[in-house]
């Protein structure tokens, strides 16, 4: 089963490969690598559907403010991403709808204060995407 | 490319102008701590600070420097107010993270005997690990006049004494917040968060003065040996979190208009007189507040659960905060530029304000003394308080180290150190260490950072900082 994600060495902070076939399969590998370092929780349950729109200049920018809007989703609101619907992706807009599991009382492994823009990156890698970013702990 | 070190002196190392570096680059360290770095990019981000404009004299960072984004953690950067940028990075997502420490008239040999009980008290009381939700409700207006308030919110709504305002930097409220120049997403994630601890390398720790160096200093201060002390690290929450990530947001898009080019987009800035750093400039003096009027809220908690402990009043206990330093800040005071008084923008991200003796900025109690400064270590070994230094003022902006600093990823630590293990082996020493999951003790572990000692050696030898005492760590609670 090819990987879906893998981790790289920074001193302070924890840094990420994502991998995808298509941009779609990518955001949502996002979320699961995001969600691994977070927790060993895995939502199952899907009860809130949410319209995500993100918009940004630059590719890089899309993919940051997309791992932000994960972090706000699970700090405030408590929800964990299943899966992602209708995924429109341009260079300056990113549409989807996603479904969530709210959580409540799972236990949490590591804090994540946002994704940084430092080595952030979307570009063609094999046969489909490589994402880098690195998020502040 | 590896960044060059030149050796300067014993404590300093030199990165030469080079490229489009608009100064050189200072390292404050010494060989075992320039050796431990390899591999680490931190130099080259001290280079790459050197490149913004308006940049005073040289890049600097403190011995504790690890990699960061953009900037490096230890780095201290002054601007020009007139021609120099601000930089969302160069402050850090965690705004005004900080650490105070309280002492009290407590002695080791009667804390010992129940500090299990003492450490879960403290757990029960202060909310924290990743998502911890504070006891208090904010409506938007109370939120906003914290943003505005800071510390002075926290006393006046009875969690703390006027007396601990004059022992905080700019006595825990800045002026020039502006509420309305932070978004209400971040509002969102502060709302909840006031007087939470937060997860990572945020604490309380119970400890004890393990040894004094300078006599004078440690009297005024309130610290005799033996006698029990508390540390207390934290920040500006989520809340500071989406500040800086609103704003580098709206720094790429002035970098993007004005078609600049940046070594590292974490470093995306604007003038500090432009719209949009001036409106920076506001949402982060709001999130100062913040850190400040949370760390007062954690303090009463303290304060509060010693009561319970004790059975005894915090001011029967003498329980009074000693000062409280910011981190992660970015501040406009002056100093000496070729020789004439100068208005400056000082970034430290990662750094300590250090000033020597005689400022009006410094309580008057520690104006004959200097500043003190906190360092706090890892859980294992020690942590220390010193004073700041004219040296400090003329060669490093006013400025020190911060704490031990890391040499190992998070992911290492895990991968390599039996969290458990590292438990169980503190307790045989007499430390016990509470927290919300083991993930977050392995990250902490002691063998992931660097050795404070080596660190504060640096800075006592540069002559930037005095020790003024030595704290050994019994009971922690980790965020």
């Amino acid at each position: 089963m090819k990987k879906a994600f893998r981790t790289f060495r920074h001193t302070a902070d924890i840094g990420f490969f994502v991998y995808g076939t298509t941009l779609e399969e990518l955001y949502t590998n996002a979320a699961y690598a995001f969600y691994k370092v977070l927790t060993d929780f895995k939502p199952s349950i899907l009860n809130k559907k949410k319209k995500i729109i993100i918009k940004g200049i630059t590719k890089e920018e899309l993919w940051v403010k997309w791992f932000n809007e994960l972090i706000f989703q699970f700090e405030v609101n408590s929800l964990m991403l299943f899966k992602l619907e209708s995924f429109i992706i341009s260079k300056s807009i990113l549409k989807a709808v996603g479904y969530f599991q709210k959580v409540k009382d799972i236990e949490v492994k590591t804090g994540v204060k946002a994704a940084t823009y430092h080595k952030a990156s979307v570009e063609k890698h094999k046969n489909g995407f490589r994402g880098t970013i690195i998020l502040d702990v | 490319m590896k960044t060059v070190l030149e050796k300067i002196d014993s404590y300093r190392y030199r990165i030469p102008k080079t490229g489009n570096m608009n100064v050189e680059g200072i390292i404050y360290s010494s060989v075992p701590l320039i050796e431990a770095m390899e591999g680490d990019e931190s130099p080259a981000q001290v280079a790459n600070v050197a490149t913004l404009d308006g940049i005073v004299r040289y890049s600097l960072a403190m011995p504790d420097i690890h990699w960061g984004y953009g900037f490096p953690i230890g780095g201290v950067a002054a601007f020009d107010v007139e021609e120099g940028v601000i930089s969302p990075g160069g402050v850090g997502y965690d705004i005004n993270c900080g650490v105070r420490v309280i002492r009290t008239g407590l002695e080791i040999e009667e804390t010992k005997p129940r500090l299990r009980e003492l450490l879960y008290t403290l757990k029960s009381k202060i909310p924290s690990g990743v998502g911890s939700k504070g006891k208090i409700k904010l409506s938007k207006e109370d939120e906003k006049n914290v943003l505005k308030e800071g510390a002075k919110w926290a006393v006046a709504n009875g969690f703390g004494n006027s007396s601990d305002l004059e022992k905080i930097e700019d006595n825990g409220s800045v002026p020039g917040a502006d509420p309305e120049e932070v978004s209400s997403r971040a509002l969102e994630r502060g709302k909840d968060q006031l007087g939470t601890l937060g997860s990572g390398n945020h604490f309380v720790e119970v400890g004890y003065v393990d040894e004094i160096y300078l006599e004078k200093e440690a009297k005024i201060m309130g610290l005799f040996k033996g006698g029990i002390t508390i540390i207390i690290h934290t920040g500006s929450r989520g809340l500071g979190h989406q500040v800086c990530d609103d704003y580098i947001a709206v720094m790429n898009d002035y970098i993007r208009k004005n078609k600049i080019t940046l070594p590292d987009r974490q470093l995306a800035n604007a003038p500090i007189k432009s719209k949009e750093g001036v409106r920076y400039l506001k949402a982060m003096r709001s999130a100062m507040n913040f850190a400040w009027a949370n760390r007062q809220i954690i303090t009463y908690l303290t304060r509060v659960s010693f009561e319970e402990h004790f059975k005894a009043s915090p001011k029967s206990l003498a329980m009074d905060l000693v000062y409280d330093v910011s981190h992660n800040t970015a501040k406009e005071e002056t100093f000496l530029v070729d020789g004439k008084k100068k208005k400056l923008l000082v970034l430290r991200k990662g750094a300590t304000r250090a000033y020597g003796p005689g400022f009006d900025i410094i309580p008057e109690i520690y104006r004959g003394i200097g500043q003190p400064v906190i360092v706090p270590g890892d859980m294992g070994r020690c942590s220390y308080i010193l004073v700041g230094t004219q040296k400090a003022v003329d060669d490093t902006f006013g400025s020190t180290c911060h704490g031990a600093g890391r040499i190992m990823s998070r992911s290492q630590a895990k991968k390599k150190i039996n969290a458990r293990e590292v438990v169980n082996s503190l307790e045989k020493e007499g430390i016990f260490v509470a927290a919300d999951s083991f993930a977050t003790i392995a990250e902490e572990v002691p063998q992931a950072y660097k050795d404070v000692s080596m660190v504060v050696d640096v800075v006592q030898g540069a002559g930037i900082s005095k020790k003024v005492a030595k704290f050994k760590p019994l009971a922690i609670l980790k965020g």
